[in-house]
């Protein structure tokens, strides 16, 4: 589904070109999870950022497919269109556009059809009440004065409604407190149930959402580069000897 | 048209020609040529929009439409229903219009009142008519806002005036659905120069539209209107502008109101378009217990100057006035807020918000805020907010990896940024605001 290969990734910072990511490949299966690890400022976020095409992040080598087709030079609402869906670590405030509006139009791009307001309601309710969701959240501003837990199941919400192939969720669980983490593992479960050929990639440093969702493939990211791939055993290994066995590797 | 259209300029002899054209009584005549001396005598303001490419003898003072005026909507020329047509007339009416004084060509040529309205005593009508049909009324408020040596262009409008409208609500009564105008100008190097006046009796309460979009044309064109609004006690007055001009022309227009005690005045004031707008609509808090609020937005685009903004004087004790600006600059465009607030000596119980608001594009385009505060009394609670944001390319990533193209999001994050002023707006306007900002979106990204 996802072919990432041998991608290097330059960001410019302070008019200087600034290499972030050396020779990165990820194969992605429909209906795979994928895990990435690595310590703060590895590229995990990078990563991803890159996938779906942020204009700060240019792939300077490398290829990268989707369902075949080549994601390099395609604009952000594009690869939307395609399938893809990134959730932000901090999603942006749009003070002024309200949720619901925001919503529905997205619905409508990815659907292609136009909905009546109150049809659209009646969609999105049910939706709302699977991540815990107040109905009154809908007339607000999107992510505006929202709490941390707030911002991360609406970026679950928005999912939910558009039903990508592939989901990027960039710490999902950070910021959340038991409740919160517990409400979001459940939902991204029954998301994958009801959508077993979608596929998730995690950008994560705890391990107890991951107890909920058993993953396919961990991969550990070190100084730009995936430094190891591998099954469960990988996050045992790192929860024992923590980083430093691949930094040193590298080295 | 012969006869009907003059030539460009402007002389004793073009106001006394226009006065004559309208068999005006010689109180109002003399008025003409008294404003045509101050406005011949008094410079350019040196502050503000520049205006030194602003060529006042190039245009022409008045243009009468060829056809003359219409009762119905099915007596109107095809042309001129098309041009309405386009404009989305005909269906606002159909869904929420009282009456609509429309202006085309200078010259109202359709123009038509409810029957309820009429009933309850509402006088509706085009300025000229008013000053026929109603002398005494007319005479007791025109001019008494704003006289003719406020400004120049005052002056100038005093000395050229032709159309706007005369809105008359007798006490207490309550005019339900907002009364609309739509007029726009359509002739090359022609100069607008409407003139309206309301007049609210105690414990009215009238809502009053004006909305225009202009076509493009070459040649620069001036509009210069003046508004005059009289709420007496307890009235409730809101007056809503949308003006999207071409962006040719200079939109200088000077708006004024004078709340008495316990009313509550409103100017909601959306400025897109034109080459130059200069314009702070004003309200005058004279009785106690007064209110008054002013709401607006200005789009700068590509060589524009929006210079905008409000002015609130306090006169009484315990009056409450509220200012909310919003700018958004985009391809090179300027917008300024240039707001007074004025509270007179030994008042109590004064409180004043002042919020602007300002929406940056790019690099290039240029936000400025000129507040002016001049406080006499003591233990006034005032509060002043401003503000200058740019569009992220954060914020516009957010939006696309969502599906929406670079100028939905845009169109998004703009509108959401005037959303509070786009809430003020009747159905109708909102929907067309909300257009405008998406067309004005296109071409907008670099």
């Amino acid at each position: 589904m996802l072919c990432v290969d041998k991608i290097s990734v330059s960001v410019v910072q302070k008019n200087e070109l600034k290499v972030i990511l050396n020779n990165c490949s990820l194969r992605i299966q429909p209906g795979q999870i994928h895990v990435l690890m690595g310590p703060n400022g590895s590229g995990k976020s990078s990563l991803i950022y890159s996938l779906m095409g942020h204009p700060s992040y240019e792939i300077t080598e490398g290829t990268v497919h989707f369902e075949s087709q080549s994601l390099l030079d395609m604009p952000t609402h594009t690869r939307s269109k395609l399938g893809l869906y990134l959730s932000m670590q901090q999603p942006e405030t749009i003070s002024g556009l309200q949720v619901l509006s925001f919503l529905k139009s997205i619905y409508e791009l990815h659907t292609n059809k136009t909905v009546s307001a109150i049809d659209f309601l009646e969609i999105i309710k049910p939706l709302l009440a699977g991540v815990g969701l107040a109905e009154s959240m809908l007339y607000r501003s999107v992510n505006d004065g929202f709490s941390g837990g707030e911002k991360k199941r609406f970026e679950l919400l928005q999912m939910i409604l558009l039903r990508p192939k592939l989901c990027l969720l960039d710490e999902i669980d950070s910021g959340v407190d038991i409740d919160g983490l517990l409400l979001i593992a459940k939902s991204l479960k029954n998301y994958k149930e009801q959508n077993p050929l979608s596929s998730i990639v995690i950008v994560t440093h705890y391990r107890r959402i991951l107890n909920y969702l058993q993953p396919d493939v961990y991969h550990v990211m070190i100084d730009g580069s995936i430094v190891a791939s591998g099954g469960e055993g990988l996050m045992d290994s790192i929860e024992i000897n923590g980083y430093e066995q691949y930094a040193k590797r590298i080295k | 048209m012969g006869m009907s259209n003059m030539q460009k300029g402007l002389n004793r002899g073009i106001v006394i020609a226009i006065s004559e054209q309208k068999n005006e009584p010689g109180w109002m005549t003399d008025f003409r040529l008294k404003a045509l001396k101050i406005f011949e005598e008094k410079p350019m303001p040196p502050w503000g929009a520049d205006l030194s490419d602003l060529a006042t003898n190039d245009i022409q003072y008045y243009v009468k439409p060829i056809v003359s005026k219409q009762k119905t909507w099915d007596d109107v020329p095809d042309s001129i229903r098309q041009t309405f047509e386009k404009l989305g007339v005909p269906q606002a009416e159909r869904s929420m219009l009282a009456g609509v004084g429309a202006q085309f060509e200078s010259e109202v040529i359709y123009k038509r009142l409810k029957e309820k309205w009429n009933k309850k005593g509402v006088v509706f009508l085009d300025t000229e008519s008013a000053l026929r049909e109603y002398p005494e009324i007319f005479k007791k408020y025109f001019s008494t806002i704003i006289p003719a040596h406020d400004n120049k262009f005052a002056a100038l409008n005093s000395a050229v005036w032709s159309g706007g409208s005369f809105v008359y609500v007798p006490s207490g009564v309550s005019i339900d659905q907002p009364l609309q105008a739509y007029f726009r100008i359509d002739s090359q190097s022609m100069g607008q120069f409407e003139r309206t006046l309301i007049i609210a009796e105690p414990g009215s309460y009238i809502h009053y539209v004006e909305g225009c979009s202009a076509p493009i044309y070459r040649a620069n064109s001036l509009h210069s209107a003046v508004v005059e609004v009289v709420a007496l006690e307890q009235s409730h007055v809101r007056y809503t502008t949308i003006q999207n001009w071409s962006n040719n022309v200079y939109n200088l227009v000077t708006k004024r109101a004078h709340a008495h005690e316990k009313s509550v005045v409103e100017w909601v004031d959306g400025n897109f378009g034109s080459k130059v707008t200069m314009k702070y609509p004003c309200i005058v808090l004279k009785g106690k217990r007064s209110r008054g609020q002013i709401i607006s937005i200005a789009v700068a685009g590509q060589g524009q100057h929006q210079d905008s903004g409000g002015k609130i004087i306090h006169l009484a004790d315990d009056t409450t006035s509220n200012i909310v600006a919003k700018s958004i600059s985009k391809n090179g465009g300027r917008s300024s807020y240039r707001g007074l607030l004025k509270v007179g000596k030994n008042l109590s119980g004064i409180v004043s918000r002042v919020q602007c608001d300002a929406l940056l594009f790019d690099e290039k385009s240029r936000s400025d805020t000129y507040p002016t505060v001049d406080i006499n009394s003591e233990g006034v609670d005032i509060g002043h907010e401003a503000s200058v944001s740019k569009i992220s390319e954060d914020q516009l990533f957010y939006l696309m990896s969502k599906g929406l193209s670079a100028q939905q999001a845009q169109a998004m994050i703009v509108n959401g940024f005037i959303d509070c002023f786009v809430k003020e707006l009747p159905m109708e306007y909102a929907i067309e605001i909300n257009r405008l900002i998406s067309h004005e979106m296109e071409g907008s990204i670099g």
